[in-house]
């Protein structure tokens, strides 16, 4: 190795600079010239003199030979840096070339956790860490409230609260609300963009965009007197839907579109990347709020608001906590004053961010760490590899050394390995990466992680890797340099490179690195163990009705010619009967919340013989309407009484039916039949029929809901029939062959409407359990990789040992050891560190398992029986990996091992 | 290398050149014998030498040392490296060629090239 180059050894010695130099140089001639001057019988004064006239410019001569000088240095500094990297660079990738089974090994190693890590951490990165493609995203808050009312602890925001923060509230530059629904879209004229299509939709105030800081890509947002009722109808339409409908055409803007049965006109195309409430958005509309007769209670509009420069979430908090009071002056509010103020709404401010990310992020730091235990492991495996080569560099190190080489070109030779390495397997962990978020995203995980269609690789995630790969090489390059440079050269070149104590003294290096291994990997199949077991509790829930055989889908009634709720009955009606008649169906029914969807329908609930001391605000129930045939098709157990009839002119009796759990919270052991309930602020009682068995409507992991379920066709003034409904149907076999039909039936009913979101309900109930799935399935990959890892870990451990002990392995074999012997030696040093590891696994189990809390259903993180299949899994595994080279161990002929010294 | 190669038609540097192609020397004694062998007919500005000498450096045509001159005073002495020489060598047969051919050229009357 080169000591330096010539010149910068030069300079080191008596060069103070560079100015100076050449200053010496200049003065030396012209002292020299001067010389001969005086020698020609000049003066001293005058020979200096004319010497200097005959240099010419002194100063400008300086300057240049300094520049030109210096730009020399500066050039020789970079070449010589290049030439030092490409010669270590050529000698690492001669030294792998020589052994490429390590390099393969390490290259895998590395580009299987840098990969996994870079692709985790990139769809982290786009859904937790960057902001909100608005302008200053900072300043976006989402506004909601808690509120004390049994059943419902937040609210978000009503017709009225809306209105009083718009009018009063000082801590926003702007305040808007939106409301997700469906539609039905059709273009006007003939074509395809004729067809009815279901997309989603969002009624918005005219703020909404200028609160986000978009503006359309065409036309104009909306304009305030367009936010009004009896304003003329108009519509945004998203760029995807622009494309996909009606062909990107410019002149659609100012056309007619149909929304619901109504024309509208559209004033403009809302940009691609803007993808607010949700990705699925296709069309805006504005919400037209009437301020005259602004409903108070009814919170089904989500806020959202621009805070004012400088204003804190907690302080626009508190402002309008001030301001809720007023609420009840300026707005009709339908019940008592005692029993508003008793409500005791609260204001709540969060960031704009964490409500659109929402509860995933919990389950994608989980990821991102289980991932970052996978590279952990990875590295250590990678370090063992590497303390292995340098047991065979040990000589050439230590020859090295002695010669005179310094601890910094041993490091460069080993860093030089590691960062060849560690590029190489940085860009095919990238590769990995692109194509694992390509998958994540493409691939039907049955999970909606919101965000996910704006997650790309870019530059911070190539950065992120870059990181990783760099700390990873150091760490296994440092790692056998610093145990090389602790042994003296001395006693490597004496001993014998096959003696034992100084392999021995390394060994117990790379044990330890086992240890680790053995002990990441359990915490990561201690936690697919608990998500396994989470997955079967929940595939035990019962959901509280038969999925197999039923086929679902939707429909939608235009309120523009469905607006009699009679009609709407009708429809329903012919539907049912001509449905069943179809051949292959045994059952159908229409009901207005599917379970185990986003459907939704709360109230506040009055029961008759449970009255409420005054004041009291009534608690809040589950409500969902269905035809009486509901409960034969889904087979819900009838548990007590009869179903309800179909309430019409033939049988008018207002009846309902509830759920076990509802029955048990208020007659506990005595019967609800004949009791009378009713929704809040609305005059019918209804009285109970029947008792039906518990369902879960919302989630498998939450306890079934205490539900009131309402003839769908209840006459209520107050409670008009639903317009968007499910249909299911029990079939007789598959029931995907039946899907044709019933949409063709539909078609035949009404040719306008269309039907959407055809699916088994085993599909909905698999899809109630896709978050457990999905994050079993993550974890589950990630430890079994770990696991293998740690595996060949072990493995390697101990077969390097016997190769180590052969000698003396030979000796015992010649003395008389057994075969079983032998093997049990190995083995038992295998199952030692194996234990050894599971004893520091299960400790970091139990500190690192408590992240899953919340993503566990009915398992605790604690959970003894998963715990203790992890430990004998890794056991398991442990002993096969130490039986290989413990059979090895025992097949040493003793007369060659100890030939061969 | 185009433009340093250009630069050579400014004839200091093949003067520097072929001063240091007899023996190492500091730059006043390259200034001195370019003074006593051209009878001092090509004396330029003494300084323009030095930018000249550090850019032959910054080439690798010649290289520097720090030694000691005849009269006991530190001094920088350049000397020429293999490359140098080499260019030196192709520089003089170039230069030789320019000057006969100007010289052809500046001899020449106007029948001369009609005569052909």
């Amino acid at each position: 190795m080169p000591l330096g180059p010539h010149w910068l050894r030069e300079r080191r010695f008596w060069r103070p600079s560079t100015d100076r130099d050449v200053d010496d140089e200049l003065a030396f001639h012209l002292a020299m010239r001067a010389g001969l001057n005086e020698a020609a019988g000049m003066d001293a004064q005058t020979a200096r003199d004319a010497a200097l006239h005959r240099f010419g410019d002194l100063a400008e001569v300086r300057a240049r030979c300094i520049t030109i000088s210096l730009e020399r240095e500066r050039r020789m500094r970079r070449l010589e840096l290049w030439s030092t990297l490409r010669q270590h660079a050529r000698y690492a990738v001669r030294r792998l070339r020589g052994a490429p089974g390590f390099a393969v090994a390490v290259l895998l190693m590395l580009a299987l956790g840098i990969g996994a890590t870079t692709a985790v951490f990139t769809v982290v990165d786009g859904v937790l860490l960057r902001p909100l493609p608005f302008r200053a995203p900072e300043r976006l808050v989402s506004l909601s409230h808690t509120i004390s009312v049994p059943g419902v602890p937040t609210v978000d925001q009503s017709e009225a609260s809306i209105l009083l923060y718009q009018r009063h509230a000082r801590a926003f530059d702007g305040i808007a609300a939106w409301r997700g629904n469906d539609v039905s879209i059709a273009g006007t004229g003939d074509g395809d963009a004729a067809a009815a299509e279901r997309v989603v939709a969002a009624g918005v105030t005219a703020s909404f965009f200028p609160v986000l800081g978009v503006t359309p890509l065409r036309g104009r947002p909306f304009t305030a007197e367009e936010d009004r009722p009896g304003a003329p109808a108009v519509v945004l339409l998203s760029e995807p839907l622009w494309r996909r409908k009606f062909g990107a055409d410019p002149s659609i803007v100012g056309r007619q579109v149909t929304v619901n049965g109504v024309a509208r006109e559209v004033v403009g195309i809302m940009p691609a990347r803007f993808r607010y409430p949700s990705a699925a958005t296709g069309v805006w509309y504005p919400l037209a709020i009437d301020p005259a007769h602004a409903t108070a209670l009814s919170f089904n509009y989500a806020g959202i608001a621009r805070l004012r420069p400088g204003t804190s979430a907690a302080a626009a908090a508190s402002e309008m906590a001030r301001l809720i009071p007023q609420m009840y002056e300026e707005f009709a509010i339908p019940i008592p004053r005692a029993m508003f103020d008793q409500a005791h709404i609260v204001p709540v401010v969060r960031p704009l961010r964490d409500v659109v990310v929402g509860d995933v992020s919990r389950l994608l730091w989980l990821l991102l760490g289980a991932v970052a235990l996978l590279l952990a492991v990875a590295c250590a495996n990678v370090a063992s590899l590497f303390l292995v080569r340098a047991e065979g560099a040990q000589r050439d190190l230590a020859v090295r050394t002695a010669l005179g080489a310094g601890g910094g070109a041993v490091l460069a030779q080993y860093l030089g390995e590691a960062a060849i390495l560690a590029a190489a397997g940085g860009t095919l962990g990238i590769l990995l990466a692109v194509v694992g978020v390509h998958g994540l995203r493409t691939l039907p995980t049955g999970i909606d992680i919101p965000r996910l269609a704006e997650v790309g690789i870019d530059v911070r995630v190539v950065a992120f890797a870059v990181v990783v790969s760099a700390l990873g090489a150091l760490v296994v390059s440092l790692m056998p340099v610093l145990r090389a440079r602790r042994i003296a050269p001395a006693v490597v070149l004496k001993e014998s490179s096959r003696s034992a104590t100084v392999g021995r003294d390394r060994q117990r290096a790379r044990s330890a690195l086992v240890v680790a291994q053995v002990a990441l990997a359990l915490v990561l199949v201690a936690g697919s163990a608990l998500m396994a077991r989470s997955f079967a509790r929940l595939r035990d829930v019962r959901p509280g009705f038969d999925a197999t055989h039923v086929l679902t889908l939707r429909v939608a009634l235009p309120r523009a010619t469905y607006g009699d709720p009679a009609r709407v009955v009708a429809f329903y009606d012919r539907l049912i009967a001509e449905t069943r008649a179809l051949p292959g169906v045994r059952d159908a029914a229409v009901t207005d919340w599917l379970p185990l969807t986003n459907d939704h329908n709360d109230s506040a609930t009055e029961i008759e013989d449970h009255p409420l001391p005054s004041g009291t605000v009534p608690p809040d129930h589950m409500m969902v309407s269905a035809t009486p045939d509901y409960f034969r098709t889904m087979r819900i157990a009838l548990l007590a009484g009869r179903v309800y009839g179909p309430q019409n002119a033939a049988h008018p009796a207002p009846e309902v039916m509830v759920s076990r759990a509802f029955a048990e919270q208020y007659w506990k052991g005595t019967s609800p039949i004949g009791k009378r309930v009713r929704a809040a602020l609305t005059p019918t009682w209804y009285t109970i029929v029947g008792v039906v068995a518990d369902v879960h409507l919302t989630a498998l992991e939450q306890p079934a809901e205490q539900t009131i379920y309402f003839p769908i066709s209840a006459l209520d003034s107050a409670s008009s029939p639903s317009r968007a409904v499910a249909l299911t149907v029990r079939t007789a076999g598959d029931p995907s062959t039946l899907a044709a039909p019933v949409r063709a039936l539909v078609r035949r009913l009404d040719p306008s409407l269309p039907t959407y979101d055809e699916r088994s309900m085993d599909a909905v109930l698999s899809g109630a359990a896709a978050r457990t799935r999905f994050t079993l399935l993550m974890l589950g990959v990630a430890s079994l990789v770990a696991l293998v890892i740690g595996a060949v870990g072990l493995y390697g451990v101990l077969a390097y040992g016997v190769t180590l002990r052969r000698r003396e392995i030979g000796v015992r074999i010649a003395l008389g050891a057994g075969t079983s012997d032998v093997t049990r030696m190995i083995a038992r040093r295998g199952v030692a560190l194996a234990a050894l590891g599971v004893g520091a696994g299960l400790v970091g189990a139990l500190v690192t398992t408590r992240f899953l809390h919340g993503l566990l259903y009915d398992v605790s993180p604690t959970d003894p029986i998963a715990l203790a299949a992890t430990c004998s899994v890794l056991l398991g595994v442990a002993a096969i990996a130490s039986w290989l080279p413990a059979r090895r161990a025992a097949a040493v002929d003793p007369i060659e091992a100890l030939r061969r010294d | 290398m185009a433009k340093s190669e250009r630069d050579l038609y400014g004839t200091i540097e093949l003067l520097v050149l072929k001063a240091l192609s007899w023996e190492p020397s500091h730059g006043f004694g390259i200034a001195r014998w370019i003074e006593l062998v051209s009878d001092d007919a090509l004396t330029v500005e003494e300084g323009s030498l030095y930018p000249a000498l550090h850019r032959l450096e910054a080439e690798g045509w010649i290289e520097a040392e720090w030694g000691v001159s005849e009269n006991k005073r530190r001094a920088k002495f350049y000397a020429l490296t293999p490359l140098g020489r080499r260019m030196l060598r192709a520089e003089e047969t170039r230069w030789t060629r320019f000057v006969s051919t100007m010289s052809r050229v500046l001899a020449a009357t106007p029948g001369t090239v009609a005569g052909r």
